[in-house]
């Protein structure tokens, strides 16, 4: 039996090892763990509170399902729940043909100021905490970019679309940014 | 490196971050994708552009779900379970995928938890029997008649540790409860028993936790009274623990 694992330090491979044997005390932990996280990128992605939880609750059930086949050698378990959460929220706007997202939506203002709650910078890894600062120094363009492509899931043709600018142009702001951003944590981290 | 590989390289470099993202779609995508798993330069630059991208992830604004929210999906997770109904009988059944309440009686000890889980295997069996068997064992009789007929032990590592416990329950079918605590953790196991005859029979198999935890209730094909042992044993045949029955 796990106790409230959502804020001790309980490795996650272990919670998703006692979820995949169907222990549901160490689930709840798991989902109290990152519901803030699974939650808030689907209602990004989605800017539509029900169709969010939907999602959100879509991606936990499938972490719970797949946790027993879970690799920690291909990445972390966050980035791992994330991915399952983006894509299915992808899914689902592009299934509701809609484009909820703006550039002047509170997101983006967070993305770009990189400002975030005090609960947050407590939690937040050295390499994330190193991301927030390296986009928030990007080009207000680029930043967009990057943004739209990796955590919206558009293609670089709904970029430029949704920017209003040539094919080209959004491929380069892309490329450009991800690989400012690669330079920032790897200048970081040496 | 060719001149050809390299203007290669430098037309798939361009697409290589939209890769990482996940948005490249369709001939692009077959292209790069193709070229990447024969070079290993660009191989390598895409593993760190998708450390970027996942990292890109982390930072996606957060937000509270409304009230409820975890038990809601742990209702889907407990509804979405595969019936019991057309298991093996051979299979192991973990107790606690069955019974939510688990915490309570792990936390039980003595007579108290061996009534318990007598009660789980009980329950197990009789999910698998359609719930006839719910009836007939925790009837108006209540558990008395598994009591009468309980075998227990410890189990024993071969260091001499105590790792947890085996109990057998007479019933239809018999069965047999093995808890562990503390054994290899994340592993796949078998549990053997041995009979009275000599032979040695796998009656189950199942993956301990992350914390090397576990418990199981195992329907058995041969009588209590024939099982002298029941034993632990790792994939490559090795013996982790014994108990004499």
């Amino acid at each position: 039996m796990i106790p409230d694992a959502s804020q001790d330090a309980t490795p996650d491979e272990a919670l998703l090892a006692a979820m995949a044997l169907g222990d549901e005390t160490a689930g709840l932990a798991f989902v109290r763990r990152y519901q803030r996280r699974v939650y808030g990128l689907a209602l990004s992605v989605l800017n539509d509170a029900t169709a969010a939880e939907d999602v959100a609750q879509e991606a936990f059930l499938r972490a719970w399902k797949h946790a027993s086949v879970f690799d920690h050698r291909r990445g972390a378990v966050a980035t791992w729940l994330l991915t399952i959460t983006r894509n299915l929220a992808i899914d689902a706007v592009r299934a509701r043909r809609s484009v909820p997202v703006g550039p002047d939506d509170l997101v983006w203002m967070r993305l770009a100021s990189g400002e975030r709650s005090v609960e947050e910078s407590v939690v937040v890894a050295d390499s994330t905490d190193r991301l927030h600062v390296a986009l928030a120094e990007l080009p207000a363009e680029q930043r967009r970019a990057v943004a739209l492509a990796g955590i919206y899931g558009r293609t670089a043709a709904e970029v430029a679309a949704h920017e209003q600018i040539p094919l080209g142009t959004a491929k380069t702001r892309i490329r450009a940014g991800i690989t400012k951003l690669r330079a920032a944590l790897a200048m970081e981290a040496s | 490196m060719t001149n050809h590989e390299m203007d290669t390289c430098a037309e798939v470099s361009a697409e290589l971050a939209e890769l990482a993202l996940g948005v490249l779609t369709g001939r692009e995508r077959s292209i790069v994708v193709e070229h990447v798993e024969n070079c290993d330069d660009c191989r390598a630059e895409l593993e760190h552009l998708t450390g970027v991208a996942d990292a890109l992830l982390m930072v996606a604004p957060q937000a509270e779900p409304p009230l409820g929210f975890e038990l809601r999906v742990a209702e889907r997770v407990r509804t979405g379970l595969p019936t019991v109904t057309g298991r093996q009988p051979s299979e192991a059944t973990p107790i606690r995928r069955r019974i939510g309440a688990a915490s309570r009686w792990r936390k039980a000890s003595g007579p108290q938890r061996r009534n318990t889980l007598l009660a789980a295997a009980a329950l197990v069996v009789a999910l698998a029997l359609g719930g006839v068997g719910l009836v007939n064992s925790l009837g108006s009789g209540g558990t008395r008649p598994l009591q009468a007929s309980v075998i227990s032990a410890q189990l024993t590592s071969a260091s001499g540790g105590n790792i947890g416990e085996v109990l057998l329950a007479s019933g239809s079918p018999p069965m047999l409860v093995m808890e562990v605590n503390g054994g290899p953790w994340g592993q796949r196991v078998d549990c053997q028993v041995q009979l009275a005859n000599g032979h040695v029979m796998t009656v189950g198999s199942f993956s301990l936790s992350g914390s090397g935890e576990g418990t199981w209730a195992i329907p058995l094909k041969v009588g209590l009274h024939e099982v002298q042992s029941a034993r632990l044993v790792t994939s490559n045949g090795t013996v982790l623990a014994k108990a004499a029955l």
